[in-house]
């Protein structure tokens, strides 16, 4: 089962998206269909879609799909309880917080939550809070996934981190959207100038304002997982046809943030995924709109080849801003946290060749 | 005496607005707020948690499901009032007077 055919899958239910008709399908087609799906986080988009008659399957098939949904749906819920406990200790630390993507998506951008799966808890919290999170969460009985690069330098630089709740849960606490250079020129000020609300087990939780959602919604699609998956390409498209946006206003964001490339990338993506057209001005953007020399250094530390996390980190001194601030960054990725140079590097040495390797390739590719 | 049977036929039985719910082909998914375990409700139940999309009386959920099963309201109510006993004790639903 390719990704394509998933993705047309995925595209049911989105204004103007083409009339879709798949299926029968045989057993190993069927049996490709769900562990894509499952990969995908897609289950729900796939019942939905079989739901609607756009793909047809047998009584087994559909009694498995629904099976499969019914699951999704009990985790999605779970979720949305661990969501909630950390809002209420960041609301009790006093800590300005964003729930992100997930369950703020689901409930705002998509016809009904049931559309949308998704897998962790992710919260974006006010750079100058960003360490009080993580020790609220860790007295929550939280335990980070992976080791700082060096103390202060995820408060400072960094996306963020993941916390590990009992029970398994996964809290992904932003800092900013994306590492690296993209992540650096966001302008974290605006994210909590203007907010949301999206409502929980009937509590008011905060979240992005539905600009800044599709702008995140951008960043996540392009810099995130590469290839990338169908359902941050299909938040994209369901934000850009869904309801009125401002366009005005997210491409002067976006524009602020040296981010115009992402976004237009981004659209292009998940237009050509979903088999969408979308509105003007953003259909326009991804045909006229050509990356700046900053945008096209740094798109390339996150999608060219060898593109890697610590491209990305060694890209990121072009967006840091002022000679200090820029050799406190370099000296941050190089001095690194000797337990963590050890567990991800193989030691100080390696990490310094790495860094240097790194660079040296961000430099032959201008 | 089944502690339903006990309140009051006044009382008026509400999604509790604590719980989180999904729908679907599945049914209802939902995990209330005195469990940490979500479950789904399926035919019958799933049609009384429809009925309840307002706040209703244990009586007017017998009538209606009674109506909508083609059953008699005294067949159906020992089902209905246990059903709304177990969803007010995982926190699913609350009882207002």
């Amino acid at each position: 089962m390719t990704f394509d055919t998933l993705g047309t899958i995925g595209s049911y239910g989105l204004p103007g998206a083409a009339p879709v008709s798949i299926g029968p399908l045989g057993a190993p087609e069927w049996g490709s269909l769900l562990r894509a799906a499952v990969d995908q986080r897609a289950v729900p988009l796939v019942a939905h879609a079989a739901a609607g008659g756009c793909l047809e399957t047998s009584s087994a098939q559909w009694d498995e799909l629904t099976s499969m949904n019914e699951q999704s749906m009990h985790a999605c819920v779970r979720l949305e309880r661990a969501a909630l406990e950390v809002v209420w200790v960041l609301r009790g630390a006093g800590i300005p917080h964003r729930l992100l993507k997930g369950a703020a998506v689901a409930h705002l951008d998509y016809p009904d939550a049931s559309w949308r799966a998704f897998g962790d808890v992710d919260v974006l919290v006010r750079a100058d809070r960003y360490d009080d999170a993580i020790h609220v969460l860790e007295r929550l009985g939280g335990r980070r996934r992976y080791s700082e690069v060096r103390p202060g330098f995820d408060s400072r630089w960094g996306k963020g981190a993941c916390v590990v709740l009992d029970r398994g849960v996964q809290v992904d606490v932003h800092r900013s959207f994306v590492a690296g250079p993209f992540g650096l020129t966001i302008d974290l000020n605006d994210l909590f100038a203007v907010s949301e609300a999206v409502l929980l087990g009937g509590v008011e939780v905060d979240v992005l304002s539905r600009e800044h959602r599709l702008l995140h919604a951008c960043y996540h699609a392009l810099l995130g997982d590469a290839p990338a998956r169908l359902v941050p390409l299909r938040d994209v498209a369901q934000m850009a046809l869904s309801g009125t946006r401002d366009w005005e206003e997210l491409w002067g964001c976006a524009s602020r943030w040296h981010s115009r490339a992402v976004v237009a990338r981004a659209m292009h993506a998940s237009a050509t995924a979903m088999n969408v057209i979308l509105p003007e001005p953003a259909r326009s953007w991804t045909v006229d709109y050509v990356a700046d020399r900053f945008e096209a250094r740094s798109l390339d530390a996150y999608l060219g080849p060898g593109r890697s996390y610590a491209r990305q980190m060694a890209a990121g001194v072009h967006a840091v801003r002022g000679l200090g601030a820029k050799l406190a960054y370099v000296r941050s990725m190089l001095a690194v946290d000797a337990d963590y140079a050890r567990r991800h590097d193989g030691g100080y040495r390696r990490r310094v060749q790495r860094a240097w390797r790194a660079q040296r390739s961000a430099g032959a590719a201008r | 005496m089944h502690p339903s049977e006990s309140a009051p036929k006044t009382q008026r039985y509400v999604r509790s607005p604590g719980a989180l719910v999904r729908e679907g082909a599945f049914g209802v998914v939902v995990l209330g707020t005195e469990t940490s375990d979500a479950v789904t409700l399926s035919g019958t139940a799933a049609a009384l948690w429809d009925v309840l999309a307002d706040p209703q009386t244990s009586t007017a959920v017998v009538d209606v499901l009674a109506e909508q099963f083609g059953l008699a309201p005294e067949r159906v109510r020992p089902d209905v009032d246990s059903a709304l006993e177990q969803l007010v004790q995982l926190g699913a639903l609350e009882r207002r007077a």
